[in-house]
């Protein structure tokens, strides 16, 4: 990637207020960047919680599907979209940023002071600081989610082509939370303080068995929320879609009222 | 229903949030009533669990006096500035017989009283049966509704021997013609928790070793 090029592609798409710009061949496309819902929000903080209450007691996880959604990549011109697992977080309110960056990285340079393999001497730190961030949603921006780059493939090709994605949760039986969230992606370089905040959480729980290590991180996502769907399973009643138009409206079923 | 806007909303009621919108509900409720807290909010107030998303409530006051309740708590959450919900969980599921006498008497050590207009309160408060309020979150099945079952089973409030002794003279009163009654759907959920039940704890959402 020429320096150009590089400068070219962490300016492709620019965000002023609830407005997402991408720029390309000098066509500009607005997108109206929007916040997660409050179900999905409750259950990503009651996933939190509970993944830190199971690394605190240094227990086997099986799967952390509220962290390790799948991504869904594509080139314009493409037929079939890319498809990956990727560690997606929360970053802070652009207002609170310096502090949860400070107490998440003050946190990082202390468990530097240990061998990376003394993650039972950190946990307690390691946990505390990632809970005092979940523990205040009301800092968090919920209109954005945090990943980082490692590889380079397909997922960094596509989005540096065509900034745009969608992200798809599955939690457990027998509810199935599903959500799919569509974004436009910032990619964003190292001296960016959603770039270290990602970075630092992750670097928290690096070294946990759930966690395959890595090194390089050579750019961070910043992926912009403008459409979400609650794609949880239904059953499907007659003369009804099955695409979550029935909820639960004080019980009934339209149509089949007496 | 009450319901607030969005914005004026917080993220989460903690215990001390639910102390004090009975607190200023009583002082700004003075007719007699019974107040019924329902779900989480029980359990937050009983110390069980941290936060609840919203106060979730019902009330019996009588109908003359029903206007002066909503005004108050109107005025109650304006102040507060958190999420109200009042539900009779009668309105959406059959209940099961002799629900109002398994209702929990909040003990007064629980809700301290700082002033003498709530220790004279003739607003009584409680918590809403158990059962019924399992029967209630079991038939709408959304993640923390399972949890809120896992919670009462965890302290003992019901058992999964009289949920099902209750379930099986109330269920043949569950209507298709209702999405919160269809009946089919609330023994697959009902069968879900009994799973949840025997693998995980209250407040486990991940994807646990033994699952």
């Amino acid at each position: 990637m020429t320096a150009t090029n590089g400068q070219a592609l962490i300016q492709q798409v620019r965000v002023t207020e609830n407005t997402a710009h991408f720029v390309k061949d000098g066509k500009t496309r607005e997108f109206e960047i929007k916040e997660l819902p409050r179900k999905f929000i409750r259950w990503q903080l009651d996933y939190k919680h509970s993944i830190y209450d199971a690394i605190e007691k240094d227990e086997y996880i099986a799967f952390n599907a509220g962290h390790l959604p799948v991504v869904g990549t594509w080139q314009s011109d493409s037929p079939v979209p890319n498809l990956a697992n990727k560690g997606v977080g929360f970053t802070p309110r652009d207002e609170h940023i310096d502090h949860y960056l400070k107490l998440v990285e003050d946190a990082v340079e202390e468990i530097a002071k240990l061998p990376p393999h003394a993650v039972n001497e950190t946990r307690d730190l390691r946990i505390n600081t990632a809970r005092e961030f979940y523990k205040h949603p009301e800092h968090i921006d919920w209109r954005r989610l945090g990943l980082l780059e490692i590889f380079e493939g397909s997922t960094f090709k596509n989005l540096s082509e065509n900034p745009l994605a969608s992200v798809l949760w599955t939690g457990n039986a027998p509810i199935f939370v599903s959500y799919q969230v569509d974004c436009v992606v910032e990619i964003i370089t190292p001296d960016d303080p959603r770039y270290r905040f990602s970075w630092a959480m992750r670097r928290l729980f690096e070294y946990e068995p759930f966690h395959v290590v890595q090194t390089m991180y050579p750019y961070s996502y910043c992926f912009w929320v403008i459409d979400h769907k609650d794609k949880t399973p239904k059953r499907r009643y007659p003369g009804k879609r099955s695409d979550n138009t029935v909820n639960e409206g004080k019980g009934h079923i339209c149509g089949h009222v007496k | 229903m009450v319901k607030g806007t969005i914005q004026a909303v917080k993220f989460f009621v903690d215990r001390n949030a639910i102390i004090d919108f009975v607190q200023r509900l009583r002082t700004e409720f003075k007719r007699p009533g019974r107040l019924f807290l329902i779900g989480e909010t029980s359990q937050v107030l009983e110390g069980w669990r941290d936060r609840a998303d919203e106060i979730t409530f019902t009330a019996q006051i009588a109908s003359k006096d029903r206007p002066a309740f909503v005004s108050a708590v109107e005025n109650v959450q304006n102040e507060l500035g958190i999420e109200l919900v009042e539900e009779h969980p009668g309105d959406l599921i059959p209940l099961p017989a002799g629900f109002q006498t398994r209702a929990h008497r909040v003990s007064a050590k629980k809700l301290p009283a700082n002033n003498p207009a709530v220790r004279e309160s003739h607003l009584k408060v409680y918590h809403f049966d158990p059962y019924s309020v399992s029967f209630r979150y079991i038939a709408r099945g959304d993640e923390p509704d399972y949890h809120i079952v896992l919670y009462y089973l965890q302290h003992g409030w019901v058992t999964m021997e009289k949920m099902e002794s209750m379930l099986e003279k109330l269920l043949p009163e569950f209507s298709l013609a209702t999405i919160a009654q269809d009946p089919a759907e609330f023994r697959r959920k009902y069968k879900g928790l009994q799973q949840m039940w025997r693998a995980i704890s209250a407040g486990v959402t991940h994807r646990p070793t033994s699952a």
